[in-house]
Order: C-alpha cells, then structure tokens, then sequence
C-alpha cells in the first residue's frame, strides 16, 4: 500500500571530511560574495570559480578516470552540491554539464565523443546548455519541430529553441530534434550534441522579468552538424531525455534555491523574540529538513540504479512550493522593502531578488502540472 | 529495512488489515474495549517489540517500532497501542517493572510523586479501560517516572474529535512507584508527538488511498472523475503532503533510535531526536491541516457522512494534531533554535545530524 519509495536514509558518515573540505573552501572562495548575488544560487556564472571547483576535483566527481572523472560516489558528489547550493555559490557554469550533459554523454555517447567532451568538462573548461523548448513546444515536449536532415557531409539542422538557460555563454549544446518527421510523435526524435559557435547557428538571449539575460533564444538556420553529433541512438531521443529528468528533478537545486533568503532572513532577526517568526521559521526549517530527506532518498535510490521518477517529481512539486513560500514569508516579517540596488539591507535585495525569480521555480525542470500530472499517473489515475 | 522491521510490519498489516473492519470501528466509537483485538497486539509482541530483553522485549529499535505506530494510523486501531509503547519503553528506562496489559501516559507538572496528594491526570488516553497509567514529573536531573494503579481512580470520561476515550482519572491518595531518570522532563510530550506523527504519516495514507479508489471509480460526466485534470491535479498535492509527512516521521523515529542514552531534548544537541521530531509533528500537522481538505473535496458529500469511512482518518487526523503539542507549538520551539543559534549555524543544523 506505500506507493512511495521514500525512506529515512542519510548521508554516509564517510562523507563528513568532504563536507568540511568543502566548506573551508567556501569561506575561502567566496569571502566577500555578496548576498545578493548569492541569491542567484546555480544560475550565477562565473568560470572562475567554476575553474577553482575543478581544481578541487568536485566536476565530474563520479565519471570514470578515464575520462577524466574521479570515481566518487553519487552520495559524496551530493554533499558538493549542497554545501554550494546553500552558500549561495556561483555553480552556472559548470552545472549542466557536470548534472545532466556529462552523464549523458558518459552513458549513450560514443568512445570519440567521451574522450573529446568529459574530460574538458571536468576541467571546468566545456559549457552546456540544453535544448529542449521551443516556441510552439513548452510542456508538451514531444511536439517539438526542430529537424535534423542527413547532410552529405553529417546532419543540417533547422529550428528554434527557446528559454535557453546560458547559451549564450555555451560553447555545446544537448539538442533534442526530430529526426525522423513522419514517425509517430514521441519516436522520430534524436539528441544531437551541437557545437554552437558553427555557422548557421544566432543565439540571442532573453531578458527576463527582472531585467537578467539567462535564458536565450537559439536559432539554427540549416546548420551543419557533423555526422559524429549525434548522442545514443536515432531516435531514442525520448526515452533518453525522460531517464535525464529524475536526475534533473531530485537533486538539492529544487528546495535550496532561496536558501540564502533564509539564512539572511535568519541573520536580520537573530535574538528577535516574536513568536511570529519563531512559528515562521520553525515551519520553513521543518519543510526544509524534511525536502533534503526526501531528495536524499530519492539519490539513493539513483545511486542504487532504480528508477524514481514519481518520488523525483514529488521532491520537485513539493521543493518549487517551498521555494515560492519563503519570498512571501520573508516579507510577512519584514517591514522593509524589497529592492534590488544598494538602497536597501542585504535581506532586502535577496528578497527583492528572489520575489522576481520565483515565478520560475516551477516553471524550468517541468512545469507543476505536468509534474503533477506525473504524480497523478504514478498514483494510478488516468 | 531491516529484519526485525519488515516482521513487524507485516505482522501488523495482516492482523489490523484483516481485524479493523468498519464495524469493529463502530463498536469502539460507542465505548467497547476491542478486548479480542488487544490480546492479539499483545500477545504477537507488538506493544513490547522494542522493549529490552530483561524487561519481555525483542529489543527492537524505535525505528523498527515506527512501523507499528504507522500501522495504527494507517488502519484508525482504536487501541492505546502507542502509549502502551511509550509507557513500557519509560518504566523500562526507570529501572520499573512493566505491567501486563494497556498502560496509560499522563504528564503531571509540578507534582510530586512522593507524597501521595490527590492525583489528577487530565485526557488519558484510554483511561477507564486501564489497569495502571505512567505518570512523569520534572525531577531535579532528568525525569521523574512513576507508575500508578487506577483502581481507586474516579474516571470522568471524555474523547476527542475521533471518539478515542481521552478520560480524567483523580486519585485521591495515589501509590507512586517511581525513578529519576536522565531525561528529557517533557519526555512524554516528545516521544508522544514522534508516535503521533507516526500515526498520523499512516492515516494520511489512508485518506490517499481511499480518493484515489474514489476518485477512479465515480463516474460523472460519464467518465471516472480521476481522469480530470484538476482532481488528478489535488490528488498528486495529497501525494506530496504523504510523502512528505511519511518521510519525516520516520526520520524521526530513526532519531529517536539513535538518541543518546541521556539526552535532553535540545534542539541542535547532538544525539538528540528533539530536531527531528519537532520537523515532524509540523510536517505532519500542515498534512493534516490541507490533506483532509482535499480527500473530503475529492469524495463529495458521501465523504462527509458518517456511514462512510473517510472521517474514521480525516478525524483522527484532526484530533492527533494537537495532541503532543500542536504545529505551532513545535514551530515555535524549532524557530527559537534556529535564531538562538543564528545565521551560521543554520545549514549544519539540518545537516550535521
């Protein structure tokens, strides 16, 4: 009758050295990093903090030494990310490829590929964004009309990929094209690796709400991609992209996100004796607790090659809730306003930060009603 | 999980699966003492599980013991299984003989034991069906732990919002056994807020259960009402409140498990379960705030009538909220931790555990 596979798993002990490592290194790293730049969590960018990251041997922590990984565990590589996440680190650059592209790669690439990508990645030095949207194509994804056509000379792709995160500073980018147009709608489909400065190939980003360029518009243009881009088999496309996402939905980036509206939230009120926020408080650390549980249990399970997409999809809804909350939460608190220049307290333009970003919480990574439609599924409805 | 765990839960869910029916529920409702129900709990060792060998225990863990008050929950047992738990598990730590059959828990500030004034011990769960109730008290190092015969106990009875006896007992010249132990004073209170969560992560289960079956079986509109998008849409909001509260629960148990011998139950303290378990009474508390909500909108009037089953776990749920501290009042003690040890100690609080 228990539906889920969520269960009281911790850390293993072994992975307390690595913690404080990891911490000493931050308060090195980010001595002086502001707050509110800190509220960017994983998408600031910055390479030269993510060429100290790799210096560290903390990108590519579990691949294969051969190819240029460090063979730890996923536990291990959990407690790096947490650890950044919650101090607010500057992990944009190296995030995709190191969460999603590298083990892509690793598990349906070729040796060539492999060899010629992964290690550059763990070397901080190989950026990647993801292709997935389009403009006719949000979450019903299966719809999307990029093609690729073999070429004489590889493949010539055509098509538009929108909501972008940091293609414009990308040299790669994981795109998921048809490839195959009279198939039915979830075959036909392809993962291509495409370098993105080729000819053929405009990015253009987006300004978003709050005036920040993340996200971009990509447009290919009967671009040539060559004949070795393609990732894992044609066609497979869909199965690939849908095993990514447990990887893509669990982790600790889905409920530390305002991580460093709380802890500045914490610090403005220290030694503050309204019960107010101490009832406040006590509820978000409750749900925060509560989340890391969760996540921990679902990686886990990954580490254990099972398959959690209903436990990953929960971790999501439940983390974007969350996430959106403590903006709110925050404000209930404090009778100051959110702002975004230097006018204001440093919780004050964290808030003003992440009262902008949150909307997008539950939007990247799958909207809320498609994870829920998810849930729904998993729990027998439909 | 482990072996003693999975045993334990298959014990329980073959026995209350097949022994908790809709009538048996009833029959509690309007007073009767399930008698037949409990020897059987007693009788496969379930109450004493995780009591020492020395004291008729298997040793089992509280982690192990989790499953237990899960199933409680789970199937709305209307038995003091869980104080039972908790009374045997105190009276072992005290050094105390445990008695045989249910056991009662009460909290008795500012009393004391030693000289026998009248005892009033306010909503014992159970009360006019017990032998003998486990009393506690602050003592000057720890916890003052007693055990007291209700024989000469005047009952006033009462309930709570799911009819489970929530009595007064005054005894007016009470005989106190009793032991100093290094406990927590509010050791009743946390331990009962962890076996409350426990049971309520198991009822909410049900309430999930029971409208996701709703849900694909009425049909309106001539189709199941589970294939519309908003019910699919609330029914996975329910999912996540279950997980989340099952998830927390027995975190907390797993902390209980790995308590120190003498803890204090101070937030933040190492080898202290009063993190965890402050998580998850709020938790389950906000689940049992919004839950109920939804499973009541799911199954429309027929929910809301006291023929069907829903309210034998939607009420308990109501009912054990605020029972062991309500979710404001561990939000509160959790929220004053986290500023007393403020903005640095914040992220190790949550991990370093």
């Amino acid at each position: 009758m228990t539906r889920f596979r969520f269960t009281a798993e911790r850390l293993p002990a072994t992975c307390e050295p690595l913690r404080r490592e990891v911490r000493a290194f931050l308060d090195d790293a980010l001595a002086g990093f502001p707050a509110e730049r800190r509220a960017y969590t994983w998408t600031g960018w910055d390479e030269g903090f993510t060429a100290k990251v790799a210096a560290r041997g903390w990108i590519g922590m579990t691949w294969p030494r051969r190819w240029g990984g460090h063979e730890r565990s996923a536990l291990e590589r959990y407690v790096v990310l947490e650890e950044m996440l919650a101090a607010g680190a500057p992990v944009a650059a190296h995030w995709i490829g190191d969460r999603q592209s590298g083990p892509l790669i690793l598990r349906y690439g070729t040796d060539a590929q492999r060899a010629a990508i992964l290690p550059r990645i763990c070397l901080g030095e190989a950026y990647f964004c993801i292709g997935m949207s389009e403009p006719d194509s949000g979450s019903d994804l299966a719809s999307i009309r990029t093609r690729a056509e073999r070429g004489p000379r590889g493949w010539r792709v055509t098509g538009t990929k929108l909501w972008t995160t940091g293609a414009q500073h990308c040299e790669y980018m994981i795109a998921l094209v048809r490839t195959s147009p009279a198939a039915e709608k979830h075959a036909g489909l392809s993962q291509f690796l495409i370098p993105l400065r080729s000819p053929g190939v405009s990015v253009r980003p987006i300004r978003d709400l709050a005036g920040n360029e993340h996200f971009c518009e990509v447009v290919f243009d009967d671009a040539e991609v060559p004949a070795d881009a393609l990732v894992g088999g044609e066609g497979n496309g869909w199965a690939q992209v849908m095993a990514e996402l447990a990887y893509e939905r669990s982790g600790p980036e889905r409920y530390l996100s305002c991580h460093p509206l709380l802890t500045e939230l914490v610090r403005a009120r220290t030694g503050d004796h309204d019960a107010r926020a101490r009832i406040a408080i006590g509820r978000q650390v409750a749900a925060l607790a509560t989340l890391r549980g969760m996540s921990i249990a679902v990686a886990h399970l990954l580490d254990a090659g099972e398959h959690p997409a209903l436990e990953a999809a929960i971790v999501k809804d439940l983390g974007a809730v969350f996430e959106q909350e403590l903006p709110g939460v925050t404000q209930g608190l404090l009778a100051c306003e959110p702002c975004t220049d230097a006018s204001g307290t440093a919780v004050a333009q964290v808030l003003g930060e992440l009262v902008q970003n949150a909307p997008s919480f539950s939007l990247r990574g799958g909207t809320r009603e498609i994870l829920r439609g998810i849930i729904a599924r998993g729990l027998g409805l439909r | 999980m482990s072996e003693t765990r999975r045993l334990l839960d298959d014990t329980v869910t073959r026995l209350f699966a097949e022994a908790i029916t809709p009538e048996r529920l009833l029959e509690a409702e309007a007073g009767t003492w399930l008698g037949d129900l409990w020897n059987a709990v007693a009788s496969g060792g379930l109450v004493t599980a995780h009591l020492d060998e020395a004291a008729g225990g298997a040793g089992a863990t509280w982690h192990e013991a989790f499953v237990v008050a899960r199933a409680c929950g789970r199937h709305a047992v209307p038995l003091p299984i869980v104080e039972t738990m908790l009374a045997g598990w105190l009276l072992g730590r005290a050094g105390l003989a445990v008695p045989p059959g249910a056991l009662g828990l009460a909290e008795a500030p500012l009393v004391d034991l030693d000289a026998r004034a009248p005892l009033r011990l306010p909503r014992v769960p159970w009360g006019r069906h017990l032998r003998h109730v486990v009393v506690t008290a602050p003592a000057s190092h720890g916890v003052r732990i007693g055990v007291v015969s209700t024989a000469a106990a005047q009952v006033a009875p009462g309930h709570n919002l799911a009819r489970e006896p929530r009595d007064t007992l005054t005894i007016t010249s009470p005989h106190v056994e009793y032991a100093d132990t290094p406990l927590p004073a509010d050791v009743v209170t946390l331990y009962g807020a962890m076996l409350r969560a426990a049971q309520m992560a198991g009822a909410l289960e049900a309430i999930l259960e029971l409208s996701v079956t709703y849900a694909n079986e009425r049909v309106q509109f001539g189709r199941p009402i589970g294939q519309f998008q908003v019910i699919q849409q609330e029914l996975a909001r329910l999912a996540g409140l279950v997980a989340a509260a099952g998830t927390a629960a027995e975190t907390a148990a797993r902390a209980a498990s790995e308590a120190a011998a003498a803890f204090t139950g101070t937030i933040g303290a190492p080898a202290d379960p009063a993190f965890e378990i402050a998580a998850a009474k709020v938790v389950a508390g906000e689940a049992a705030e919004h839950g109920p909500r939804i499973a009541h909108q799911v199954h429309g009037a027929i929910g809301f009538t006291y023929e069907h089953r829903l309210h034998f776990f939607t009420r308990r749920l109501w009912a054990w909220r605020a029972e062991f501290g309500t979710t404001d009042v561990w939000a509160e003690r959790l929220g004053a931790a986290v500023f007393a040890g403020g903005a640095e100690r914040l992220w190790p609080l949550v991990t370093d555990r």
